[in-house]
C-alpha cells in the first residue's frame, strides 16, 4: 500500500449540526464581498442616484462580512433572519423619521435631505438583506441557491427592458450612450459580462461540484424560464384602446394608435359630446364623420316598431321662447326625460299610461361617444347602469326597460289631447306657439284639405294630416338657408319647404300646436327598422341623429308623429356595416367579437404549454393538498399510537412517539449514532429519555419479556414535562406545525 | 469453549438466568466498589478491565508511569480471595477448579530488556532431597498478573508470555503445567519512551482482548487522591467484601449461556470487521479470534450494565477498545480508534433503524 492511498481518504467526520461556521479564507471572503457590492449596485442603479448607488455598494459588502461573521456565532438562524427583518424595518423607519420628523430637511435643504435619506435607506438596507442572505447560506449550503438568484435577478431586472431588439431600452442606460454618439449594444455586452463574471466568482467559492452544478442549473432554469415565458405568454400587451379595430375614430393602425400623441387628437375628435344641442337651425349641416358609431342597442327582447322606425328619445323641446323650441325650464313638463345616467337602478318619475298597446322592451346601449343624456327606445321607464365590457372601447353602458308601441296610429283613432290633470300652465306650454297667424291658417287648411268632416276634431287624424301634407310638400335637404331668418321655422315652411328635420319638427309642430294638440319636439335618433338586418344589435351613428314632433294623446303619453318628406335631395344615410353592427353588439354583450381570424391565435404548442401549465398547477396545488394531509396523518398517528399497540410494540411506538417530539425542537440523533448517545447527549435537556430509550432497545435485542405498561407511560409523561420546561412554548408550537418534522426522526 | 452457546445449553444458566445473571452483576459490582476506593478518576478504566476479567481476556494498558496501573492490579488481585465459599457448590454441575496450592492471589512482573523467559515461566531446579528435578512456577502462576512496561523486554519474553496467557499453560523442559483458570493479565506500556523498546507487533496484540489508552485524570479526583495520601490507597476497599476466585469463574461462565445477543447485533459485529478489512486505510483486519473474544465482552457489558442483553451501545463501547489495536493502519493514520468509530457508525444507524421495525 502506498502512501497516496492511504492519504486518498483523509479520515473526515460531519460537522455536528450546531457546529459554527469554520472560517473563510481571506481571499474567498473579498471575492464574496466584491460580486455582493457588484450585485447590490446593479440592484440599485435605476432605482436611485449615485450616492445611494455607492452607499449600497458598500453596505453589500459589509453585510457579506457580517452574515458570515454571524453565522459562526452560536445564535440560531431563525434569531439571525428575524433579526435581519427587525434591523430592515428599523432602517426605513429611520428614513422615515429623518425625512419627516427630525428636521434634516431644514438643516440641508430638501433636495440633499432626501439624498441622504435614500443613500442611508439603500446602504443600511444592502448591509441587512446582504448578511441575511449571506447567513442563510452560510448555515445551510442548500439554500445558496438564494444568492445565486439574488445576483441573477439583481442584473435581469436591469436589463429588463431590453427585449424585443428595444436596443434603446432601458433608457437609463442607452439614452446617455446613444446622446454621446455611441452604440449601446456594447454596453448591453459588457452588463451580461459583468453578471457571467458575478455568477462564476460566485459559483467558484462552492467547494463542492454538486453545488456548484445545481448553481448552474438554477441559472439556466431561470434563463429558460424567461425563455419560454415570452415565447409562450409575448410581452404585455399594449393599453386597451379599442383592441386594434379602428372604431374610435378614423381607421387608424396599431402602430399609430399606441402614439400617445395621436391619441389624444383622436379623443378630441371620437369623444364629441353627443347632444341634442346641436340640432340647431344651420344652413349647412355638416354631417362629414358622421358616419362614426356613437353608440350600438343590444335588444334583449324581440321588437318590431309600428312604423318601421325605431325612436330613440334622448331629450326633448317643448318650450317656445320666441323663435324656436328649447328645453323646457318649467319643472312639470316633460318629466319623462331621464335628466341623467343612472348610477343605480331607477324608474323614471313619469310613464306612459298603461295600455294593452304597448309592450316591455329591454335594451342593453353602450356608447362609444360621449353623451349628456341617456337615451332608449320611446318611452323609457326603469335605467339601470350595466358593468361596461371594454371600458377601453366604450365610454358607459346602461340598461333600459321601455314601454313601447306595438299598434299603428289607426289603433289611437279616438284618443283625446293631453292629459286631463295638466293644469293650464301646462296646457299653455305645450301649446305655446309664435303668434304668427300664417301657422293657423295653414293649418286649418291643411285639416280641411286631408280630413273628411268627421274626423277633423280627432286629434291623431289632425296630426296625421299635418305630418302627411309636410311630407308631400316638403323637401329634405341638408342644405338650407333658414338659419338667419328671424323665424326659421316660418322661412322653412311658407318659403321653399327645404330643410332637415329640425326644420319639418319644429314646422309641425308650431302647426299642430295652434290646432291644439299638445306637442313638442323629441331629439334623438332614429333608425330604420331594415337596419337591425335581423340582429339584436343596432348601431347608431351620428348620420341617425334625428328631431321629431310627439303629441301628447290621453291613453298613450308622448306619441311620435314624423314626417316622412317624398322629396329627398339629400342621399338617406348608409345603413351601418353589418359586421361592424353585429361586432359591437357582441362587445356590449361583454363577449369576445374576434374570433381566430382577427387576433393572432396563440400558437398551438403555446396553447398546449398554457394547459400543461394549468394542468400541472392543479395537479401540483392537489398533491400538495394530499401531501399535507398524508404528513400530518401519519404524524398525528405515531403521535397516539402508543395508546393504540399491543403491550409487545409499546416500548418502540412510545419511543418513536417521544423521540418525534424531541425531533421538533432540534434534538435529533445524527446519523451513525446509537439511539444510547443519543439519550446521553440529551440528558441535560431530558434526563428521562434515557430510561425509555434503555427500555425500547433492551426490548428491541433482548429476550422477549412482560412490558410494563403504566411505568412505560410514566416514564413518556416525564420526558414530556421536561420537555415542556426545556422549550419555550413557541418552539413547542413550531415544531407541532411543521408537517414533516417526523421523516427528520432517525 | 462455549463461545458461542447462547442460550439454553448450560442447564443451570436454562433454569434461572436471572439469578445466575444478578449474581454476576454482584460480582462485578463489589469488584468495581473495591477498584472505584482505591482508584480515583479511572470509572472507565475500571468497568473496562472487569469487563475484560469476566470476559476471559486480559488487557493492555498504554500509560505512562504514576497513573496507578500498578495499585488497578494490586487491588484487583487482592480484591480476589482464594477462599472456598459455601455457595461454591450449590447446584453448579461442573466442579469448578481448584486452584493449586502454590497460587498467589497476585504478582507482578517488570519486564527489563535482561530478562529471560524462564524468569516469567518458572524453572525446573534440581532437587537434593529427592535427587529429582522439581519444577519451580514463576511469576505466572498467580490469579492477576501485572505485566509492567511489557514492551521493555525481548522477544523471546514476550513470546513466552503471550503463549501462557493464549494457552493458560506453560511449557518447561517439554513439561506442560496448566496454569489458574482464572489467569488474568494487565500488561502496561510507556507509549512516549519508545528508545531500546520492543514495540509489540500486531499479532501478538491481538491476544489482548483490550487495549486501553489512558488518560490523565480530573482535577476533581487528583484532589481526592491527595486528600487520602497519609492512607496507603489498597486500605479503602478494606470495608468492602472482596470475591472469591470462584464467583468470578461462576460469573464467566453465566454470562455466557444467559446474556442474549441478539442476531442484528452479531451482525454488527462481524460487519464491522468486515467493513474495517475493506477500508483501504486499513492494511490489515482484525481477525475472527477478535470477534470471538468480543462477544463474551459485550455480554460481560451487558451484566455491568444489569442487563440481560447486549444492545448496540455495548457495541459502541467496546469496538475501539477491541479493534484498534488489532488492525494495522497505512503510514498518516493517527488514531486508529476512529477509523473504527467510523465503520461502527453505519452499523449502529443499521441497528438503530432495525429497532424501529416492527417485533416479528
Amino acid at each position: 500500500m502506498s502512501e497516496a492511498a492511504a492519504t486518498r481518504r483523509v479520515p473526515s467526520r460531519r460537522p455536528h449540526a450546531t457546529d459554527p461556521v469554520s472560517p473563510e479564507p481571506w481571499l474567498a471572503m473579498a471575492l464574496r464581498m466584491v460580486v455582493h457590492a457588484v450585485t447590490a449596485a446593479a440592484l440599485v442603479w435605476p432605482l436611485a442616484h449615485t450616492g445611494a448607488v455607492a452607499a449600497a455598494a458598500i453596505g453589500a459588502s459589509l453585510g457579506s462580512a457580517c452574515g458570515r461573521l454571524m453565522a459562526r456565532t452560536r445564535v440560531r438562524l431563525l434569531a439571525i433572519e428575524a433579526g435581519v427583518v427587525v434591523a430592515l424595518a428599523a432602517t426605513v423607519g429611520a428614513r422615515e423619521l429623518w425625512v419627516g420628523v427630525i428636521p434634516l430637511p431644514s438643516l440641508l435643504g430638501p433636495a440633499a435631505a432626501m439624498r441622504v435619506a435614500d443613500a442611508w435607506l439603500f446602504g443600511a438596507g444592502a448591509v441587512w438583506v446582504t448578511a441575511g442572505l449571506r447567513a442563510l447560506s452560510s448555515r445551510r449550503p442548500a439554500l445558496a441557491v438564494l444568492e445565486v438568484a439574488a445576483v441573477a435577478i439583481a442584473f435581469a431586472q436591469l436589463v429588463v427592458a431590453h427585449r424585443h431588439g428595444a436596443i434603446n431600452r432601458p433608457f437609463a442606460i442607452a439614452d446617455p450612450i446613444l446622446a454621446a454618439g455611441g452604440d449601446p449594444t456594447m454596453a448591453f455586452l459588457g452588463i451580461g459580462a459583468v453578471a457571467t463574471v458575478v455568477l462564476v466568482l460566485l459559483l467558484l467559492r462552492e467547494r463542492s461540484v454538486v453545488r456548484s452544478l445545481l448553481h448552474v442549473a438554477v441559472a439556466i432554469g431561470v434563463v429558460l424560464l424567461v425563455i419560454a415565458g415570452t415565447r409562450t405568454f409575448g410581452l404585455p400587451p399594449p393599453p386597451p384602446s379599442g383592441k386594434g379595430l379602428g372604431l374610435r375614430g378614423d381607421s387608424e393602425d396599431e402602430s399609430q394608435r399606441r402614439d400617445r400623441g395621436r391619441r389624444g387628437e383622436q379623443g378630441d375628435r371620437g369623444g364629441r359630446q353627443r347632444d341634442n344641442e346641436q340640432l340647431e337651425f344651420r344652413n349647412n349641416y355638416d354631417s362629414s364623420g358622421s358616419q362614426t358609431p356613437v353608440g350600438v342597442v343590444v335588444f334583449h327582447d324581440d321588437y318590431s316598431p309600428p312604423h318601421g322606425v325605431y325612436y330613440f328619445r334622448q331629450s326633448a323641446f317643448s318650450q317656445y321662447n320666441g323663435r324656436r323650441l328649447v328645453h323646457a325650464t318649467r319643472d312639470d313638463v316633460d318629466r319623462d326625460i331621464a335628466s341623467g345616467f343612472p348610477t343605480e337602478p331607477r324608474r323614471l318619475p313619469v310613464t306612459p299610461p298603461d295600455s294593452a298597446r304597448r309592450m316591455s322592451v329591454e335594451q342593453t346601449v353602450a356608447l362609444l361617444a360621449d353623451h349628456t343624456r341617456p337615451f332608449a327606445l320611446a318611452a323609457p321607464v326603469r335605467l339601470a347602469p350595466a358593468t361596461n365590457p371594454d371600458p377601453g372601447r366604450f365610454k358607459r353602458t346602461y340598461r333600459a326597460v321601455s314601454r313601447v308601441r306595438t299598434s299603428g296610429y289607426r289603433s289611437l283613432i279616438g284618443s283625446t289631447a293631453g292629459a286631463a290633470a295638466w293644469s293650464d300652465a301646462q296646457w299653455n306650454h305645450y301649446t305655446d306657439a309664435p303668434d304668427d297667424s300664417r301657422y293657423a291658417e295653414l293649418a286649418q287648411r291643411i285639416v280641411e284639405q286631408k280630413l273628411p268632416a268627421r274626423h277633423r276634431d280627432d286629434p291623431v287624424a289632425r296630426a296625421l294630416a299635418i305630418t302627411s301634407w309636410l311630407g308631400e310638400h316638403g323637401a329634405y335637404d341638408l342644405q338650407s338657408s333658414h338659419a338667419d331668418a328671424e323665424d326659421p321655422t316660418a322661412h322653412f315652411l311658407f318659403g321653399n319647404k327645404t330643410g332637415y328635420c329640425v326644420h319639418f319638427a319644429h314646422a309641425a309642430s308650431y302647426l299642430m300646436r295652434t290646432l291644439g294638440l299638445p306637442t313638442r319636439v323629441a331629439t334623438g335618433y332614429a333608425v330604420d327598422e331594415a337596419a337591425r338586418r335581423g340582429g339584436s344589435a343596432l348601431l347608431l351613428s351620428g348620420r341617425n341623429s334625428h328631431a321629431w314632433p310627439e303629441v301628447y294623446l290621453g291613453s298613450e303619453g308622448w306619441v311620435p308623429f314624423d314626417i316622412t318628406p317624398e322629396q329627398v335631395l339629400t342621399p338617406p344615410p348608409e345603413p351601418p356595416d353589418p359586421d361592424l353592427q353585429r361586432l359591437l353588439g357582441e362587445l356590449a354583450r361583454g363577449n369576445d367579437p374576434l374570433p381566430q381570424q382577427a387576433a393572432p391565435a396563440l400558437p398551438r404548442l403555446a396553447r398546449a404549454a398554457r394547459d400543461l401549465g394549468g394542468l400541472v398547477g392543479r395537479i401540483g396545488g392537489l398533491a400538495l393538498a394530499i401531501g399535507l394531509v398524508l404528513l400530518f396523518g401519519i404524524k398525528l398517528w405515531r403521535r397516539i399510537a402508543p395508546r393504540l399497540v399491543s403491550s409487545r410494540a409499546l416500548p418502540r411506538v412510545q419511543y418513536r412517539a417521544e423521540a418525534d417530539r424531541l425531533g421538533e425542537v432540534a434534538l435529533r440523533r445524527m446519523r451513525g449514532e446509537s439511539r444510547e448517545s443519543f439519550a446521553a447527549r440529551v440528558r441535560a435537556q431530558v434526563p428521562s429519555f434515557d430510561a425509555l430509550t434503555q427500555r425500547h432497545v433492551t426490548s428491541a435485542f433482548g429476550r422477549r419479556a412482560e412490558v410494563d405498561r403504566g411505568e412505560l407511560e410514566r416514564t413518556a409523561r416525564a420526558v414530556r414535562e421536561e420537555r415542556r420546561r426545556a422549550f419555550p412554548w413557541w418552539r413547542r408550537v413550531v415544531g407541532a406545525l411543521t408537517p414533516w418534522s417526523w421523516m427528520r426522526t432517525r | 469453549m462455549d463461545a458461542t452457546t447462547t442460550e439454553g445449553t448450560d442447564a443451570s444458566t436454562a433454569r434461572a438466568p436471572e439469578d445466575t445473571l444478578d449474581r454476576a452483576h454482584q460480582v462485578m459490582e463489589r469488584l468495581g466498589g473495591r477498584l472505584r476506593a482505591a482508584i480515583r478518576g479511572r470509572d472507565d478504566v475500571i468497568e473496562l478491565v472487569l469487563i475484560a476479567l469476566v470476559a476471559d481476556g486480559h488487557v493492555l494498558l498504554e500509560d505512562y508511569p504514576g497513573s496507578g496501573k500498578t495499585t488497578l492490579a494490586k487491588a484487583l488481585g487482592e480484591s480476589i480471595v482464594d477462599a472456598d465459599d459455601a455457595e461454591g457448590s450449590d447446584g453448579a454441575p461442573q466442579p469448578l477448579p481448584e486452584a493449586p496450592e502454590s497460587f498467589n492471589p497476585f504478582r507482578r512482573i517488570q519486564f527489563t530488556p535482561d530478562l529471560l523467559p524462564s524468569d516469567v515461566t518458572g524453572t525446573s531446579v534440581f532437587d537434593v532431597d529427592s535427587g529429582t528435578f522439581v519444577f519451580r512456577p514463576g511469576p505466572l502462576f498467580a490469579h492477576v498478573v501485572l505485566a509492567d512496561e511489557i514492551n521493555r523486554t525481548s522477544p523471546k519474553v514476550q513470546a513466552a508470555l503471550l503463549e501462557a496467557m493464549a494457552e493458560k499453560q506453560v511449557t518447561v523442559d517439554n513439561v506442560t503445567h496448566p496454569l489458574d483458570e482464572l489467569f488474568f493479565v494487565i500488561a502496561t506500556q510507556n507509549p512516549l519512551d519508545l528508545s531500546g523498546t520492543y514495540p509489540l507487533p500486531t499479532p501478538q496484540l491481538d491476544r489482548f482482548l483490550f487495549k486501553v489508552t489512558m488518560e490523565h485524570i480530573d482535577r476533581q479526583s487528583e484532589l481526592e487522591v491527595l486528600d487520602q495520601y497519609p492512607r496507603s490507597s489498597l486500605e479503602h476497599g478494606e470495608g468492602l467484601a472482596p470475591v472469591t476466585r470462584k464467583d468470578v469463574l461462576r460469573a464467566r461462565r453465566a454470562i455466557r449461556g444467559a446474556v442474549h445477543v441478539a442476531q442484528p447485533l452479531r451482525e454488527g459485529l462481524v460487519d464491522t470487521a468486515r467493513s474495517l478489512r475493506a477500508d483501504p486505510r486499513v492494511l490489515q483486519g482484525t481477525s475472527t479470534r477478535s470477534l470471538v473474544l468480543a462477544l463474551p465482552a459485550l455480554q460481560a457489558r451487558a451484566v455491568a450494565r444489569q442487563r440481560d442483553s447486549v444492545i448496540p451501545e455495548d457495541l459502541e463501547a467496546l469496538a475501539p477498545f477491541v479493534f484498534a489495536h488489532r488492525i494495522e493502519c497505512a503510514p498518516g493514520v493517527d488514531d486508529p480508534a476512529e477509523v473504527v468509530r467510523e465503520h461502527v457508525s453505519p452499523q449502529l444507524e443499521a441497528l438503530a433503524k432495525h429497532s424501529m421495525r416492527r417485533a416479528t
